[in-house]
This record gives C-alpha cells, sequence and structure tokens, in this order.
C-alpha cells in the first residue's frame, strides 16, 4: 500500500509517497538523503536513530514514515551547519565529545530535546535523557560534560539576552 | 528496512474491529510500535495488515476525577502519563513503574495499552495496575467489556482479548484514603532492560499493604496471601514474614537474564525493601 505524506521535515514541508512499511529512519536516510541519523541496532535499544517528532525525541527505526503524516521532524541537519552550530553541537566540539561518531547525531538530538525542555539539567538528568543512547568509544564522561555545558551557555546567551533589551 | 505490510489507520473503533476482523491472524493493531516493530524487524512477526489506533477519538485521552477515577487512552504515551500531574500525585506508583521503562525515546512512544496487551511477565506497568485494581476497557466485536486486570494475563503473550478484540482504556478507580507506592525493579543494567524481578508495594492509609510482582512467573501476580500478614502489623518480623511468604508464591523460570534461584532470592529481598519504602512514604505523608 503506497501513502502520500506530508511531513515538516528540518522547517520545510516535503510531500511523499511511501509504502506502508517504510520505517521514517529509512525515509529520511534513503529518499531525503538526510543521513545523519543511523541504524545502529534496528530495535530501539542503540538511539543512534534518533530524531525529534514534534520535540520529542524517537527511535526513528521504531516508527514508521507513514506515522509521521503531518508531524514536525528536525534530525541533526536541521540543528546547525558547519559555520553556524547549534550550541549543542559547539560544546560537543568543543569538549573532544566523541570519537567515532556514530552515536553522535542521535546523542545531540536526545540533548537538545533535553535541554529545550529542561534548561538547567542536573548531571543525572543528563545522563537519564542520554540512557537510550550508546557510545561505544567515548565512555559518555565528555559527553555529560558538553551537554551541561552547553546548557550553561544557553542560559548565559538567554539572560544576557534580556538583560540587553 | 522491513518486509512489507499494509498499514491503516482506523478512524473509529468499528473501523478497527471490522478492520482486524477481516485480516484475521495476518493483523495486528499498532499503537506506540516499540514492540511490534522490533518483532517485525526480527522477523518473529510478518503480519499483513498493521492497524493503527492512534487516531481513534479518546485513544490518547488522559481523564481524571468526574468519580470514575483515573482513566487513560491505551494508546497514550508513557512520557505523557509520566508527566501528568494528576497521576503523579493520586497514582504515583504507576507513574514510577511506567518510568522505568526503556528510554526517552522509548517512553515517547510506548503505550500503556501496548505495554498490557504484550503480555510479557516483565510488562513494567502491570504491578502496579494490579495494585491500584484496575479495569481494562476493552472494544471488540460485541461493543464494550469491562476486564479486571487480574483476569486479563492469561501467560507469558497471552490476554484475555478476543479476537478483533483491542483495549481502549485503562480505568484506576478512585482511591479514597492517601497511598505510598514503591516500585523496585532489577534489572541488568539500570536503563534499557526487561525486569529479571520486579516488585510494587503500595501501602494505603487504612492499614492495608497491597503487593504485586514482576518477571517471576507466567503473568503479572498480586500475592494477596503475603499481604494479609501485613493487615495488623507492620514491625520488621511481619515485613520479613511477607517477604518470605511472597517468595513462596512466586514460581520463576530460569532464562538468559537469570537463574530461577536469583530471582527467588530477589523477591524476598526487593519485597522487604518496597514494603518498607512503602511504608516510610506513606508516614512521611501523613506528617
Ligand atoms: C529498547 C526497548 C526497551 C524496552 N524496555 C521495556 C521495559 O523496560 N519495560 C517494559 O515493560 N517494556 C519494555 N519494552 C517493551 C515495549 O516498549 C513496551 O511494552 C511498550 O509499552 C509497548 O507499547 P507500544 O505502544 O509500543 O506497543 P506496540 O508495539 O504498538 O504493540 C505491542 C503489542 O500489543 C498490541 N497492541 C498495542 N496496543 C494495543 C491495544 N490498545 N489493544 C490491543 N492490542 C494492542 C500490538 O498488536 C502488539 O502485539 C522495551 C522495548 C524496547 C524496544
Ligand atoms: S537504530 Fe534505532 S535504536 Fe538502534
Ligand atoms: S563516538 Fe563512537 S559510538 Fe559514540
Amino acid at each position: 500500500m503506497i501513502h502520500n505524506i506530508r511531513v515538516k521535515v528540518n522547517g520545510e514541508w516535503v510531500e511523499a509517497c511511501v509504502p506502508s512499511h517504510r520505517r521514517l529512519l529509512d525515509f529520511l536516510r534513503e529518499d531525503l538523503d538526510l543521513i545523519g541519523a543511523k541504524e545502529g541496532c534496528g530495535g530501539g535499544e542503540c538511539g543512534a536513530c534518533t530524531v525529534l517528532v514534534n520535540g520529542e525525541p524517537i527511535n526513528a527505526c521504531l516508527m514508521l514514515a507513514v506515522e509521521a503524516d503531518g508531524a514536525d521532524v528536525l534530525t541533526v541537519e536541521g540543528l546547525g551547519y558547519a559555520d553556524h552550530l547549534d550550541p549543542v553541537q559547539e560544546a560537543f566540539v568543543e569538549n573532544s565529545a566523541l570519537q567515532c561518531g556514530y552515536c553522535i547525531p542521535g546523542m545531540i538530538m536526545s540533548a537538545k530535546a533535553l535541554l529545550v525542555r529542561n534548561p538547567s539539567p542536573t548531571r543525572e538528568e543528563v545522563v537519564e535523557a542520554i540512557s537510550g543512547n550508546l557510545c561505544r568509544c567515548t565512555g559518555y564522561a565528555r559527553i555529560v560534560d558538553a551537554i551541561m555545558q552547553a546548557a550553561q551557555v544557553a542560559r548565559a546567551a538567554e539572560s544576557s539576552k534580556v538583560g540587553g533589551e | 528496512m522491513l518486509l512489507p505490510f499494509d498499514y491503516v489507520r482506523a478512524r473509529s473503533r468499528e473501523e478497527a474491529v471490522d478492520l482486524a476482523l477481516r485480516a484475521g491472524a495476518g493483523g495486528r493493531f499498532l499503537a506506540g510500535g516499540t514492540d511490534l516493530l522490533v518483532r517485525i524487524h526480527d522477523r518473529q512477526l510478518r503480519p499483513k495488515m498493521v492497524i493503527d489506533l492512534k487516531g481513534i477519538e479518546g485513544m490518547q485521552a488522559i481523564n481524571c476525577c468526574d468519580g470514575e477515577g483515573l482513566v487513560v487512552g491505551a494508546a497514550t504515551p508513557l512520557n505523557r502519563l509520566i508527566r501528568d500531574e494528576v497521576v503523579r500525585s493520586k497514582y504515583g506508583l504507576l507513574a514510577e513503574a511506567a518510568h522505568t521503562v526503556g528510554s526517552m525515546q522509548i517512553r515517547n512512544r510506548a503505550s500503556l495499552g501496548g505495554n498490557i496487551s504484550n503480555a510479557s511477565p516483565a510488562a513494567d506497568t502491570a504491578p502496579a495496575l494490579l495494585l491500584y485494581e484496575a479495569e481494562i476497557l476493552t472494544w471488540g466485536p460485541c461493543g464494550v467489556r469491562k476486564i479486571p486486570v487480574g483476569e486479563f494475563f492469561k501467560g507469558p503473550g497471552a490476554t484475555a482479548l478476543g479476537e478483533g478484540e483491542f483495549v481502549f482504556k485503562v480505568r484506576l478507580p478512585i482511591l479514597k484514603e492517601r497511598s505510598f507506592g514503591a516500585y523496585l525493579k532489577l534489572g541488568r543494567t539500570s536503563a534499557v532492560d526487561l525486569a529479571i524481578v520486579s516488585v510494587a508495594a503500595l501501602a494505603l492509609e487504612g492499614g492495608e499493604v497491597r503487593l504485586a510482582l514482576g518477571a517471576v512467573a507466567p503473568t503479572p501476580i498480586r500475592v494477596k496471601e503475603a499481604e494479609a500478614i501485613l493487615r495488623n502489623r507492620k514491625d520488621k518480623e511481619a515485613i520479613r514474614e511477607a517477604a518470605v511468604a511472597t517468595r513462596r508464591l512466586a514460581a520463576p523460570i530460569s532464562d538468559i537474564r537469570a537463574s530461577r534461584e536469583y530471582r527467588l532470592e530477589m523477591t524476598e529481598v526487593l519485597t522487604a525493601r518496597a514494603i518498607e519504602q512503602a511504608l516510610a512514604g506513606l508516614a512521611a505523608r501523613a506528617r
């Protein structure tokens, strides 16, 4: 069965025809060439495929593309680009919070969702927010450092904005 | 990549039942997909038709306290339940249990109805539902049925649901007394793992202590014989006796997660701990 869907991907509405069994992950990677989200396990365990749907992190390997009809999807590509990184991405770079990088797009999307919901997380809250994102390289400490720093930078930017007005 | 199937988003309860009856053994209901899509991916299941329940009115609603108690649409994602103020304050044990499921990503999709329809002996919301004496409201070819949660689970992977029938809502009756619950889940890791053993305890102001277990019997079970020991005594000795009785009522298997012996031992240890935590929490609340 083929479905005609409209999905807002990284701020732009996309119209497409997808078969019922197409996963959101394959739709993003193969149809839209957005290869930031990765397939690790294909079973909800690793989080490499994490994207935000209506602001909430989900496993794109466990959602059908047709289920995203009408939804707002944000992938790491929509967060920032090389000379205009999101504070979360910048903090990962500054803290060298990556090695092979396979887990990072998912990790960053989980972090982003956390900071939008909770701008001042504790270390424990950060660990909880990324507990569905496996990293086989870094040992997590720098990742948590990076997210804590991103939170701090975002808060500082916010308060200077308010102060300057 | 998944093997092909047809997806239909049901627009009404009647349509969902119709589709399911027509698809027969080849049909599967879909809520959050965190279990179904894994099984399709692993080729354990090859449905011909996947029937999405999320578009049915009321399937994702949380209503409370108009004399009915708490009524949760079966397709409500667990994170919505966990963040709901009423659930947190009045049915805290359910929020606590739901919070132990999988990861943030999983909880954003995984539904309450899917968690119980799986009928996994380790389903994390089941012990809490047993202790709140939930009623499972189903919709099927003959309309509504109300099934006490204690009669819903029939064995690993088996429920009381008939052909074409699905869980529509879950109702938790009003608790008139103040209560405090504790849910202790032992996994191999602290997140993203199923329970090896889980114990729920709910202490009520009137003196009742309710106990339920997960992952140590063919279904989640409530252990009323152990509860009876705590009816009039709540000292250390009574708690120990209740824990020993609970161990006797458990009937775990050995599998890749843990041996039968380890599960029995941990049932006793966690039961005593859960009772203590529930009683202490209730005492703090009363102050
Ligand atoms: C990585 C990972 C970790 C997990 N960790 C846990 C955990 O810690 N604890 C735990 O308990 N579970 C866990 N699970 C299992 C699963 O996520 C949960 O059981 C979840 O609640 C299932 O809900 P769902 O809405 O995603 O179900 P779905 O996948 O949509 O459906 C599950 C099954 O129930 C049927 N179904 C769904 N809704 C209904 C309904 N309303 N009426 C009738 N039938 C229905 C479907 O046909 C299917 O057979 C985990 C899964 C994964 C992938
Ligand atoms: S690929 Fe989706 S969780 Fe691993
Ligand atoms: S950096 Fe290699 S998996 Fe995380």
